[in-house]
């Protein structure tokens, strides 16, 4: 008996079995449901929707059983197979009459591709480059506002210095209206 | 003798319904040739839309109308890269971009186009920091809005959150429409036929490179095997001489055929990274140089779910609220399919003219409206 139920035809038929009792149960049920008033055909509609739905039950099912995963598996494998032949085979051809195949395209697809991303990366790298240049430019170029400033304020002893004397510049690094006079002014 | 009767009158009812039924299959039939003609008169698109912008197979389209807009807040709806973004905007009546621009909305729509061979290098980065970034800055600079609300359906809908998570200054809100994120559930089909031990996603993008839409097309047949093969042409070739029907049926049926291939380097992330090892939700999606982390979104976010989506089961989408950072969410399960969540006659009934409100409160009032302080 363990034997029996091993056997994987055992099994298919037994669900085969299972399935057809259901369709007939369903069936039968809508059959008996229906007003016995009613048109012939709309008890057959009925039962015929009974069947179909146990039948999509059982469909849902088998499309998730072992079995159905290896028969999905071994139809697509076998497309794959069929057309990676059928690329090669073409492109045998194509190449023996010194034409351009496919994978030739494809493969200069791949090669611009590339070349447009080390390109990116490349611009990338310039544009990080230069901005740490403009932030250190920046930074140079308030620090030398400040020495002057600082000279300018040791030689003015008497005067008042206004603000912060020196150039002035924006959030942006930019100078501001230009140097201030001796006065410190802005 | 009244048993015999009885027999008599049984035979008697039986044989005249059976007449009458070949009488009425016989009128069905007769209406077969003008099938045809009815299948031509089809429409793709019912709101009238312009082209604003265009981007090699990408256009956007941008929807048309009298009334001056009630919010100054677009929205963009992104589609996903399977079958044509038309569904959204079917026909009068089964519409979801008529209920946003009746509102008032500045309403736009990304159609990607058909892929041709030399796209088929074409990754999620080219899609979502490439295409998506440009067509919102596009819209941003048209419309003067420093930020967009985003609509996602289906698979769009997890490109819209990956995009959302890498550029969240310029989203507003975002809505997204059965869009898969957790891709550990095993409620749906797709996700057994997509798993690492049955399905080769390399060497099928390799030898195929861009995905066939027949596969694609079958694949979502496949689903329901009875309904698609035996049920719904049973019940077309019964219900023929009801032109309502036989025009939606038409309808409907020109846009589940009007497939499109998907780009191969996409698929292979989307199933590999996805389906296979359900990367968005641990953190570490690639998406080019970068790794989406959903926690950065933390816009309004608004997710709705099908209860009977075959396709996207809600157990696939439930989790995306949890796993942002936004303190306004919303999740609405509704009864419907994939895509009846869309065109269904209850969705567009019920369902969108909650979504409209919802995204009105969140919207910043345009010239139009009331409320504007202007």
């Amino acid at each position: 008996m363990s034997s029996m139920n091993a056997n994987p035809f055992f099994e298919q038929a037994q669900r085969l079995t299972e399935l057809w009792a259901e369709m007939a149960v369903k069936m039968a049920g809508a059959g008996l449901s229906g007003d016995p008033d009613s048109p012939p055909p709309d008890a057959a509609r009925a039962m015929r929707s009974a069947a179909l739905s146990a039948t999509s039950q059982y469909a849902d099912q088998f499309m998730r059983s072992p079995q159905f995963l290896q028969m999905i598996k071994q139809s697509i494998d076998a497309s794959i197979e069929f057309r990676r032949r059928m690329n090669d085979f073409f492109t045998a051809a194509r190449h023996g009459t010194e034409g351009v195949a496919r994978e030739d395209v494809a493969g200069l697809l791949g090669a611009m591709q590339r070349m447009e991303a080390r390109t990116l990366d490349r611009l990338k790298e310039i544009a990080g480059r230069i901005d740490a240049l403009d932030r250190r430019l920046d930074a140079m170029e308030s620090a030398s506002a400040k020495d002057a400033a600082g000279r300018n304020g040791d030689r003015g002893s008497a005067g008042k210095v206004a603000g912060t004397g020196g150039t002035r510049t924006d959030a942006a690094g930019s100078p501001g209206p230009g140097p201030s006079s001796g006065g410190g002014k802005a | 003798m009244s048993t015999a009767n009885a027999w008599q009158d049984l035979w008697t009812s039986w044989a005249g319904a059976m007449i009458d039924e070949a009488a009425a299959a016989a009128r069905r039939m007769s209406r077969l040739p003008l099938l045809w003609e009815k299948a031509q008169r089809v429409k793709k698109g019912a709101t009238p839309s312009e082209v604003v912008y265009e981007e090699d197979r990408l256009t956007l389209l941008h929807y048309k109308s009298d009334a001056p807009a009630a919010y100054r807040t677009p929205l963009v709806f992104v589609f996903a890269l399977v079958n044509r973004p038309y569904i959204l905007d079917l026909k009068a009546g089964k519409s979801v971009v008529e209920h946003f621009v009746r509102l008032g909305f500045d309403t736009y729509l990304v159609d990607w186009g058909v892929p041709i061979d030399a796209d088929r290098c074409l990754t999620l980065d080219d899609y979502v920091n490439g295409y998506m970034v440009n067509v919102l800055n596009h819209v941003r600079e048209r419309t003067g809005s420093e930020n967009v609300s985003v609509l996602g359906y289906c698979m769009g809908g997890s490109m819209s959150a990956m995009f959302t998570a890498l550029h969240q200054d310029m989203v507003r809100n975002l809505i997204l429409m059965a869009a898969g994120i957790d891709f550990s559930t095993r409620d749906g089909l797709l996700n057994l036929w997509t798993g690492p031990d049955v399905f080769d996603v390399d060497k099928f993008v390799d030898a195929f490179g861009n995905v066939p839409p027949q596969f694609l097309q079958n694949m979502f047949l496949m689903l329901k095997p009875v309904q698609n093969f035996i049920e719904k042409p049973l019940n077309f070739l019964e219900r023929l001489e009801e032109d309502e029907f036989v025009e939606e049926f038409l309808t409907m049926e020109g846009w589940l055929n009007d497939n499109i291939p998907i780009p191969g380097e996409v698929y292979r992330e989307f199933v590999k990274f996805l389906y296979q090892q359900n990367r968005l939700v641990k953190g570490t999606m690639p998406v080019g140089r970068h790794v989406v982390n959903l926690r950065n979104i933390t816009c309004p976010v608004l997710n709705l779910m099908a209860r009977k989506d075959d396709l996207v089961p809600c157990s696939q989408s439930a989790p995306f609220n949890d796993l942002v950072g936004s303190a306004d969410r919303r999740t609405i399960e509704f009864p419907a399919g994939h895509i009846g969540l869309a065109v269904g006659g209850k969705a567009q009934r019920e369902l969108w003219p909650q979504v409209c409100d919802w995204l009105a409160a969140r919207s910043v009032p345009g010239v139009g409206s009331a409320g504007n302080a202007s």
